[in-house]
């Protein structure tokens, strides 16, 4: 197995924003943006910087929470490092294979049935056909759906649902897991059983990023700790520095 | 402080900038797709995807009343033309229909996984390609009630669909950038097909044309794709023009949808 590693190097991301209406040829609507902050106008077109030099480096057997106010790109830089955003500078290098769980439906439209989501899900995932028994097998232990997995995941409640995606995200053996809050759903019993999951996952020491404002949740799987504001780093350490210093600095 | 870099690995950065051609490779994911999106777009409807075909079947049989008569044109003779040359129409019209939203309807897909977007595109074309399928079967009731000869020339029709499939891809490709980044393309590109399909040879034959107006069949590139459908369904030799014009067409096509998708796929996630 050859290493799993994130390192990030001087990451910029500047995202260009799009109303609607915004290229009717007789009205702006973002002429009267006020620009500040993270929101920046060049060439007549509006941009949010939503990272700025971002850098840090993780390796196997690590779990680094995210931790940073309403928009200081937690979500953003987790969508770097899985390669969906490219970077306007900077380079995001990933070594490793990755799962992420962030938008809890994940992209699938909601007429499908919950086993048309998993096989889609494997499609989208390259999980080897003959992996896809155990995927199914798996995903229907964990989340005990059983007959449910047979109806349009539209009939789902946001708890089933929450539970098929936490499971899909961890079915397949992954070297890297990055989750966007999400998992705070689901009852008792099944928060207990993600729990031990994920420990198993850190067991097989994989690498683990999560964005999230639970302490409680991040105290639960995280011992490095990353706060983010406006888009830059304000501090890199141990998880209960990084919380103590968001928790001074008010939130940016 | 230089910064250290690291050595890319093989799979190095997730951003997938694949080439157009990869999905070959992987047929799998592109057509499951593109089978769902059918199947999910018709689901609660009784004739599913044969409602365009039914569609196109009432509008062949009542042109043929109509343009037949005004046209002069022997109704068995006219009827066959004009539904080879609908049946060609309709994969270019459909292509156009279904480009805007090669990306919008993977939105989610789009900014939660890092799916390859040229699979996207070739579902899209995949999609057109479904429904092109169902249409044959009036073809075959054509030739099954003696309106269209069956020849050997009929078989060409397997190479002309894997023709108009691959130059389908890269048009798509850039198509599917163009319309994700500015929006007026769609709504400009949907009237615009209605006179497209009312200046090409599809209702009226090319030969009706004389003098300058030829352009509108000589230097027409829908002109080329259509014949290139319509020769081998009505069970006509393939003249070497068409096919040597869409060969034409299609490797000009791939070198420049090739390097536009190679520079623009990865600003695609910022504009759905």
């Amino acid at each position: 197995m050859d290493d799993c590693r994130i390192h990030i190097d001087n990451v910029h991301l500047s995202i260009p924003v799009f109303g609607p209406g915004q290229q009717r040829l007789f009205r702006s609507p973002f002429r009267r943006t006020s620009v500040g902050g993270n929101v920046g106008v060049r060439n007549g077109k509006v941009y949010v910087d939503a990272l700025r030099g971002v850098s840090f480096e993780i390796g196997r057997g690590e779990s680094l929470a995210l931790i940073g106010h309403n928009g200081a790109g937690k979500s953003t830089l987790l969508r770097v490092i899985a390669g969906i955003l490219p970077p306007t500078i900077g380079q995001a290098q990933v070594a490793g294979s990755l799962g992420c769980l962030f938008e809890i439906g994940g992209g699938m439209s909601a007429d499908l049935t919950g086993f048309e989501c998993i096989k889609y899900w494997c499609l989208i995932n390259d999980v080897p056909r003959d992996g896809w028994p155990n995927v199914m097998r798996d995903v229907s232990e964990f989340t005990d759906l059983d007959s449910y997995l047979n109806l349009p995941i539209r009939t789902y409640s946001d708890g089933m649902r929450a539970r098929l995606f936490a499971a899909l995200a961890t079915a397949w053996k992954r070297d890297i897991l990055l989750i966007d809050e999400g998992i705070g759903a689901g009852d008792q019993a099944f928060q207990e059983k993600f729990r031990r999951r994920l420990e198993q996952f850190l067991e097989h020491a994989g690498l683990l990023v999560i964005a999230s404002h639970s302490a409680e949740l991040l105290r639960k799987y995280c011992t490095r700790g990353l706060v983010l504001v406006h888009g830059e780093v304000r501090m890199i350490g141990s998880l209960d520095d990084a919380l103590s210093s968001y928790a001074h600095g008010g939130g940016g | 402080m230089k910064p250290m870099l690291v050595r890319p690995s093989n799979n190095e950065l997730r951003t997938r900038t694949t080439g157009l051609l990869t999905p070959l490779a992987n047929c799998r994911l592109w057509t499951t797709l593109g089978w769902l999106d059918i199947v999910q777009t018709y689901r609660r409807t009784s004739l599913g995807p044969w409602w365009i075909t039914a569609n196109l079947a009432i509008f062949v049989i009542a042109m043929t009343f109509v343009y037949g008569a005004l046209f002069g044109i022997p109704t068995k003779e006219y009827s066959a033309y004009l539904l080879g040359g609908m049946i060609a129409w309709y994969w270019i019209s459909a292509l156009f229909a279904e480009v805007g939203n090669t990306f919008l309807n993977y939105t989610y897909f789009i900014k939660s996984t890092s799916v390859d977007k040229a699979q996207l595109v070739w579902a899209t074309v995949f999609k057109v390609f479904l429904t092109f399928a169902h249409h044959l079967v009036l073809v075959v009731v054509y030739i099954v009630v003696g309106v269209i000869p069956l020849t050997l020339y009929t078989l060409a029709i397997v190479p002309a669909v894997a023709l108009l499939f691959l130059l389908s891809i890269p048009v798509t490709a850039v198509a599917a950038i163009l319309f994700a980044r500015y929006r007026d393309l769609q709504r400009f590109v949907g009237s615009a097909m209605i006179i497209v399909m009312m200046i090409t040879p599809i209702f009226w034959q090319a030969s009706m044309m004389k003098g300058w107006r030829r352009a509108f069949v000589d230097v027409n590139p829908v002109h080329y794709l259509v014949e290139l459908i319509r020769q081998p369904l009505l069970g006509q030799p393939l003249d070497l023009t068409t096919a040597a014009a869409v060969l034409v067409l299609t490797v000009l096509a791939w070198i420049g949808g090739s390097l536009f998708f190679r520079r623009y796929q990865r600003y695609v996630v910022f504009w759905v």
